[in-house]
């Protein structure tokens, strides 16, 4: 039997109609194994390169980088963005500001173990932004943090110039993978745009695995936060207008990265391989440049 | 209490935001399951490519689209030159038990014959203006081509398609006529 009589009949089904579902794994598994091909040849490449080339790094204008971590392989690339991106990041933030009562409200709601989503529509559907907030807010002690961290997240046991540890912040893993979590900001924008709402939020549960530890640290003469985040093996991450370099030490490769503006920092970034884990290291200083033999001395204590 | 600006560039995170999306896209324009999966990772397989450039791309969703929209016209214009070679109908991996399912079988037919009588343009900007509910102008930087070509394509995809569901419906009337 004919089911279509007109042509919004058509649009209708054409919207509605059951599509077999696509395996997003598999499909990762394959560009994976495309992207490990590609690896092993630029890897041959870069060998062939050393025989004739002596690397000499300075400083430069920044123009994006690639980060290796301490084991050599490439896990950031950092891209600068441009003028338009820029452009569109401070719309994204203009839109934020207008619903940040209703993100206030959702975290004051969060129990310690609840992360909360929050999904402005609009910033979704044009910037493909989200935000999170999280419930564990407290301020810890460094044993605490150290019973938290474990074996799995390598601290230093101290910071140079006499910077004193004053207080730790933890954020956990939620139970979702990046994946699902993923999926499920994706569920809840479409549901969002469905129903006509101007913002979503969702509550989900956080696991007892720390994700992110941010330690912050004080001096008379200035101060640090030095954050510690697991990070996928390969990630893309933006920069602005910030000036770089990378200083090649016998610990691996740390970025420095100097950012302008009212809130001028330092940033030193570094990434270390645990088994099968990266973690990216972010020691943000304020009046305090660490030189080579200091940063050497940081990741060499890292346990 | 923390706040996390979350712009997931993580290569989970695209396949996530976009996987799916660019699936669907390519499902309804080659209208088979694993040629449209192809093209989705022949999509991120080039992303992952360009990754140093990515600063250089303006609209990165736009981007992903239009590496989407030439690999399913490559893919085409490969079955138009293979043209001997049946069109494998993804319906016929499934099996068929109830009258709900022989009516969406019916349907999907239906769609799939309509979709087949344009041309891969104007299927493209009638599947991204129904079903991702993209502008003109956002079409038009994922085809190459000006607004008001794009504007013509979708006019004249709605026209023939209209065309197509009207000519079933004098077939079917001349069919039930024969029948009485």
């Amino acid at each position: 039997m004919k089911q279509l009589q007109s042509y919004e009949d058509f649009e209708k089904a054409l919207a509605i109609e059951k599509v077999p579902e696509i395996d997003l794994d598999r499909v990762k598994a394959k560009v994976y194994a495309v992207r490990k091909r590609q690896y092993r040849l630029k890897l041959a490449l870069v060998l062939a390169s050393a025989l004739v080339l002596t690397l000499a790094v300075g400083v430069a204008a920044f123009n994006g980088w690639e980060l290796k971590s301490d084991k050599g392989r490439s896990i950031v690339s950092y891209l600068q963005q441009d003028a338009n991106w820029l452009k569109e990041d401070k719309k994204a933030e203009e839109l934020f500001e207008k619903y940040s009562n209703e993100f206030e409200q959702l975290a004051a709601s969060l129990g310690s173990n609840e992360a909360g989503i929050f999904i402005v529509t609009e910033s979704y559907s044009k910037y493909n932004r989200s935000y999170m907030s999280y419930g564990d807010n407290k301020y810890y002690e460094i044993n605490e943090i150290k019973a938290i961290a474990k074996d799995n997240i390598k601290l230093p046991s101290s910071l140079p110039r006499d910077l004193a540890f004053k207080e730790g912040t933890v954020i956990y893993e939620t139970e979702l993978s990046n994946m699902e979590l993923s999926l499920l900001k994706e569920e809840l924008y479409k549901k969002a745009k469905a129903e006509g709402l101007e913002y979503i939020t969702k509550k989900i549960q956080i696991s007892k695995e720390p994700n992110n530890i941010n330690l912050s640290y004080r001096s008379t003469s200035g101060s640090a936060v030095l954050s510690v985040s697991k990070c996928p093996i390969s990630m893309f991450s933006d920069i602005k207008n910030e000036k770089g370099e990378v200083l090649t030490l016998e610990t691996g490769e740390v970025l420095i990265v100097e950012k302008g503006g009212e809130n001028a920092s330092i940033e030193h970034i570094f990434i270390k391989e645990l088994g099968d884990q990266a973690y990216m290291y972010t020691i943000r200083t304020n009046n305090i440049r660490f030189n080579s033999e200091e940063l050497s001395e940081i990741i060499g204590s890292l346990n | 209490m923390e706040q996390q600006s979350d712009i997931d560039l993580s290569f989970d995170g695209l396949l996530a935001a976009y996987g799916r999306r660019l699936y669907i896209y390519c499902f309804h324009m080659l209208r088979s399951k694993p040629d449209a999966e192809d093209a989705v990772q022949e999509v991120f397989t080039k992303l992952y490519m360009k990754k140093n450039d990515i600063s250089k791309i303006n609209n990165l969703q736009a981007w992903l689209y239009k590496i989407a929209y030439n690999h399913c016209l490559n893919v085409l214009r490969r079955r138009q030159i293979l043209s001997f070679i049946p069109l494998q109908s993804f319906q016929s991996e499934k099996a068929i038990c109830t009258q709900q399912d022989i009516l969406e079988e019916e349907l999907s037919h239906e769609l799939e014959s309509g979709l087949m009588k344009l041309s891969p343009n104007e299927r493209t900007v009638l599947l991204l203006r129904v079903l991702e509910d993209k502008s003109y102008e956002e079409i038009s930087s994922i085809t190459g081509s000006s607004c008001g070509t794009v504007r013509k394509q979708f006019e004249r995809a709605r026209k023939k398609i209209s065309q197509y569901i009207n000519s079933c419906e004098g077939v079917k009337a001349n069919e039930t006529a024969a029948i009485l």
